[in-house]
Parts: C-alpha cells; structure tokens; sequence
C-alpha cells in the first residue's frame, strides 16, 4: 500500500500530537515497569507483613499495604503484567481467529453466510455477560480470562476485516491482479489485506481498552484472577470489604486502570482520525 | 416496511436460535458432568448413585435430545429449576428483573439528559476551550471502571460525606424517595460510560447536521441563531443518537451485572453471580439466555425504530 502525501501528513499530525504522544508513554512505562517488576517492586507482591497491616501510604509503602501487610505498589506493578498480559493474549488470538475467519468469509457467499451467522450468535450477547458465562463454565483463571475476552472480541475483528475484504475485493486493482492471473487466496493475502490492516489497528486499540475492562471487571467479581495472583482487578476486589478502612487498597489499583484504559482510547481515536477521517469522533 | 420488519423478526429468532444452542452448550462444556458438579466428591465413589442421577436429569440421552427437550421447555417458559432452592428459573428471574429495569432505566435516562445537550453544546462550540473540555470529559467517562467508580463514590457520599445511604436497597412500592434515594449512585455509575458515548455522538451527528445545505439556508432566511440550531439543527442529529442509545441500553444490560454487585443490589445480575458462585448451573443458564434473549430484543427494537424514522434503511 503506497502511502499518500495525506496520509504521511495525518501520521505526522499524529505524532505530533501531545496527548498521543503522552498516552504511549503512559503505556510503554507501564510496559516497561511490568517487563522491570522484580527490580522496581520495593516489595514482593505475596509477602505477608503481619506488623504492616492496613499501612496508609508513606514513604516506606507509598501506596499503602493491605490486610496482609502486603505492599499495594509492589502488587500493582506486578498486576501489569497480569492485567496487560491477558489484554493482550487475548486480543491477539482474537485478531488472529477474528481476522482469518473474516478473510475466508470474503473468500465465497457459503463461507460469509455461515461464518456471519455464528459471529451474528456471539455478537447476540453484552460482552461482560458473554465473558462472564465462559468463565463461569471454564472455571476462574488467566487463561479463562483470556479465552473469555478473545471469545468476546473475536467477532468484532471479523466484521471488520470481512467489511474491509468485501469493499476492497469491488476495486479495479482486484479485478486486474484477477486479469493477470492470480489467484483468489493470494489476492487477498497480498493485496486485499494490507488495504484492510488500517481499520484492524485502531480496532486492536479500542478493544484493548476493553480488554483492559472486562478482565478486571471479571477478576473484581471474582469469575477471573484468583488472589493471591495480583491483577488490578483482584487487588480492587481484596479491598472493597475493607473500603472504610483502608481505601488505598481499592483507590490505586483502579486508578491505574483507568489510565491504562484512557491511554488506549486517546491512541484509538488519534489512530482513527489519522487512518480514516471520516470517522472523526468527538 | 412489512417485509424489513418480518426479515428482522426473523432473522433475530434465527439467532436467538443459535443463541440458545450456545447457552446450552455451555453447561455441557463444565469439566465433569453436570451430576459430579452437583453431588460433589460423594458421586465419585458409588458409580450406580451417579448412573441413576444421570438418568434422572436426562443426560443418559443424546445431545440433540437433550437440547431438543430444554428448548420445548425454554418455548413455554420452562428455564428449569433452582438446585439450590427448587424454585423456576423464569420466577427468580423475574423476582428480581424490576430492580434492574429500574437500574437500566435510570441509567439510560440521566445519560440522555446529559449527553445530548452537552454533545449539542460541544458542536456549537467547536474548536473551542469548551468543546474542548466536553471532550476530555467524554474520553475520560469511557475510561472509568464501572465498579471502581462505583467504589470512589461510595466511599465519598456515603463513607466520608454520609449525604446517600450506602448499601441499603429500598423497594420502589415501600418508599419512592427512599428507593431514588439508594438508586442515584448505581444509576450514576451505570450510566456515565453511556453518557461519554451520547455526548460523543451527538457532538458528531451534531456537527454533521450544521454543516448541511437546509441549515446554510435557514440561516440565510434569516432565522435566529438558537432556532437554526436546536429547531433544524439538534431535531435532525437526535435521529442516530437515539440509535446509539437504544443500542446502549442493551449493553447496560451487561453492565448491570458489576453495578449490582458493587451496590448489593438484589436484581438480576446479582442472581447470575449468586448462582455462578453456588454452581446453580440452570439458573446461570437460564439468566445468560434471559438477558441475552432481552439484549437482541432491544437491538431488534431499535433496528425498527430506526426503520420507521429513515426510510432508506428500509430499502437497504
């Protein structure tokens, strides 16, 4: 795919773009702190400090300790690589499966039909609740989890691959690599999908953030994680009994998803509007 | 228009079909058999008490039987029985499904009241520290947590202010205050990542409105201002808005399930984690399919809602 003097000129406002550029630093710090977690946690995230119990935040715990004496930043560090860890095993084998299945159902009407009615059957339910049952099913746990959220998100890469594959496969260019011969499946690796790849990485950002939502939102309700694995979600659930007492315990781990999940979305819109501005939001 | 809506109807019922298959899928998909879930350890040592068990429940029979049989029963209302309580499945469900409509209903509203006129207003300010700050305000309301900002307002209006009760559920028919009263926070929590998402499509639908031929030329009839913009202008950008929150609501469907959690609340999402937590296998079947069945009915009806106010979609 040529990129077109407008297209380097949206890239270019993108990278210049300060909150963008702030949201992947938040990113690629927390990226770096969970990869770094056994050398910047000044805590172990499992050690139990009976003498430290329910710590406000200080310099020694700077954001507390929980009913275990354990430190909450050691837990939150390590929860990174829990957290982002699912997020993004999970989009990735949703991108893979989602995305394959949506180029087979470009491939023939049989295919599309069939293809599109399954994906019609997940999309029928909200995704939380579609998460929820899985886990419930395959019994809490990360790979439940990250099973759960590609099961989720799977579908979402399929229209949008397969939307891609059906626009582009009506294009002139399509028609002469027919004309010169080439096959169906080699067309639409090595031209219909680099014209496709656009829409799927801002989707990958967007669903990140949501990635980032249902896992702990699955590990809060207790169907995810299970302590004492840290995850942001787990952490947040270990606190909400004692919220009273001892608030940092809830208060940190969610305002670390929070931030995690805004930068996603910066990124996803920033992307969107550099990609295809039609679809500038708000 | 007849046509478009009998190929909606059934095209949602095929899926509902599929639906049904994969909620029923699900309980056979539990590592051991249903029965061993539900005897415990006890069924492991005497393999006659679980062979009679199993035929009990049916699940000596064939899948497609099995299936075929729980969805004649699902046809006529029948979702099962509690093995916890022995009660229906559809009377539980429908014990608790007020409290959650109420929840939904709430929510939706106060996100519609907020957002429209703040996406409108975001619109007409655009480019601007105002518009600017709208926005902002929209990214960050999809960012939060349902259940920690449910937790962070908790502990600030009823830990440390003490202005609403925290965790004591008021029947609407008992008190009406007492139950708006205990319904605010929920409704907030639930509703504001709905609310970030009506600001950010009317502000868009909005600005797409204002900047067509009818509103250059109303104004160069020389009509005012405010009547340009919220007589021609927000009348015709609500028609995807109220799309989008149709299509909200129906993931505030799923959403209920935290927020009920986080508040205690005794509506349908809290039964679901009850149930998933007793192992009460057809209540959590029957939910999953309930809500599911309640979530695509309201697809369904904005699909047609949609159809009624743009014809084109009718012809599509």
């Amino acid at each position: 795919m040529a990129e077109t003097g407008a297209g380097r000129a949206r890239w270019r406002r993108c990278r210049q773009s300060p909150l963008f550029l702030g949201a992947c630093a938040v990113l690629a710090g927390l990226v770096l702190a969970g990869i770094l977690a056994g050398v910047v946690s000044p805590y172990s995230p499992t050690g139990v400090d009976a003498l430290q119990v329910f710590r406000g935040p200080s310099a020694h715990h700077l954001f507390g300790t929980d009913r275990f004496g354990r430190d909450v930043l050691s837990r939150i560090i390590y929860g990174i690589r829990v957290s982002l860890g699912i997020a993004g095993a999970s989009i990735l084998a949703a991108v893979s499966v989602g995305g394959v299945l949506g180029l087979l159902a470009g491939l023939g009407k049989g295919a599309d039909q069939l293809l599109g009615r399954v994906m019609d059957v997940l999309f029928a339910f909200p995704p939380i609740l579609l998460a929820i049952g899985i886990s419930a099913v395959l019994g809490a746990g990360p790979g439940t989890a990250t099973v759960a959220i590609a099961v989720v998100y799977a579908p979402f890469f399929f229209r949008v691959v397969r939307g891609g594959v059906l626009v582009e496969s009506a294009q002139v260019y399509v028609e002469a690599a027919e004309a010169l011969g080439s096959g169906r499946g080699s067309i639409l690796v090595r031209h219909v999908l680099p014209n496709v790849l656009s829409p799927v990485i801002v989707q990958i950002a967007v669903c990140l953030s949501y990635a980032i939502l249902i896992e702990s939102a699955l590990s809060y309700l207790g169907v995810g994680v299970q302590p004492p694995t840290p995850s942001w979600g787990t952490i947040l659930n270990e606190g909400k009994e004692f919220l009273a007492l001892a608030p940092w315990v809830s208060l940190f781990p969610g305002g670390c998803i929070m931030l995690t999940v805004l930068a996603f979305n910066i990124i996803g819109d920033t992307l969107r509007d550099a990609l295809d501005p039609r679809t500038e939001v708000a | 228009m007849g046509g478009y809506i009998l190929r909606r109807i059934i095209a949602t019922g095929l899926t509902l079909l599929g639906v049904s298959l994969v909620v029923f899928g699900m309980v056979r998909l539990i590592p051991g058999t249903v029965v061993e879930q539900l005897l415990g350890q006890a069924a492991m040592t005497s393999p006659e008490v679980l062979a009679s068990f199993r035929q009990f429940f049916g699940l000596d029979r064939p899948l497609s039987v099995q299936y075929l049989d729980w969805l004649a029963g699902v046809l006529r209302g029948d979702f099962g029985v509690s093995w916890l309580s022995g009660r229906p499945v559809l009377g539980l469900f429908l014990e608790r499904l007020p409290v959650s409509a109420e929840l939904a209903l709430l929510a939706v509203g106060w996100s519609l009241l907020l957002g429209i006129p703040l996406g409108a207003a975001a619109a007409v300010w655009r480019g601007g520290g105002r518009d600017a700050a709208i926005r902002v305000s929209a990214t960050l309301g999809l960012s939060l947590p349902a259940f920690w900002q449910g937790t962070v307002l908790i502990l600030l209006f009823s830990v440390y202010l003490g202005w609403m009760p925290s965790l004591q559920w008021v029947p609407l028919t008992r008190n009406l205050g007492g139950n708006l009263a205990t319904m605010a926070l929920p409704a907030l929590t639930l509703g504001t990542a709905t609310a970030a998402m009506i600001t950010r499509m009317s502000r868009s639908s909005m600005l797409d409105v204002l900047g067509r031929e009818y509103i250059r030329t109303a104004r160069a009839k020389g009509l005012a201002e405010r009547r340009v913009t919220f007589r021609h202008g927000l009348r015709n950008a609500l028609i995807p808005v109220v799309t989008v929150a149709g299509v909200q609501l129906g993931y505030i469907v799923g959403g209920i399930v935290v927020v009920e959690d986080v508040f205690t609340l005794p509506g349908v999402g809290r039964l679901l984690l009850d149930a998933i937590f007793q192992r009460d296998y057809p209540v959590v079947q029957g939910v999953i399919l309930l809500l599911g069945a309640i979530f695509m009915t309201l697809n369904l009806a904005v699909d047609l809602l949609y159809a009624v106010v743009d014809p084109r979609l009718r012809r599509g």
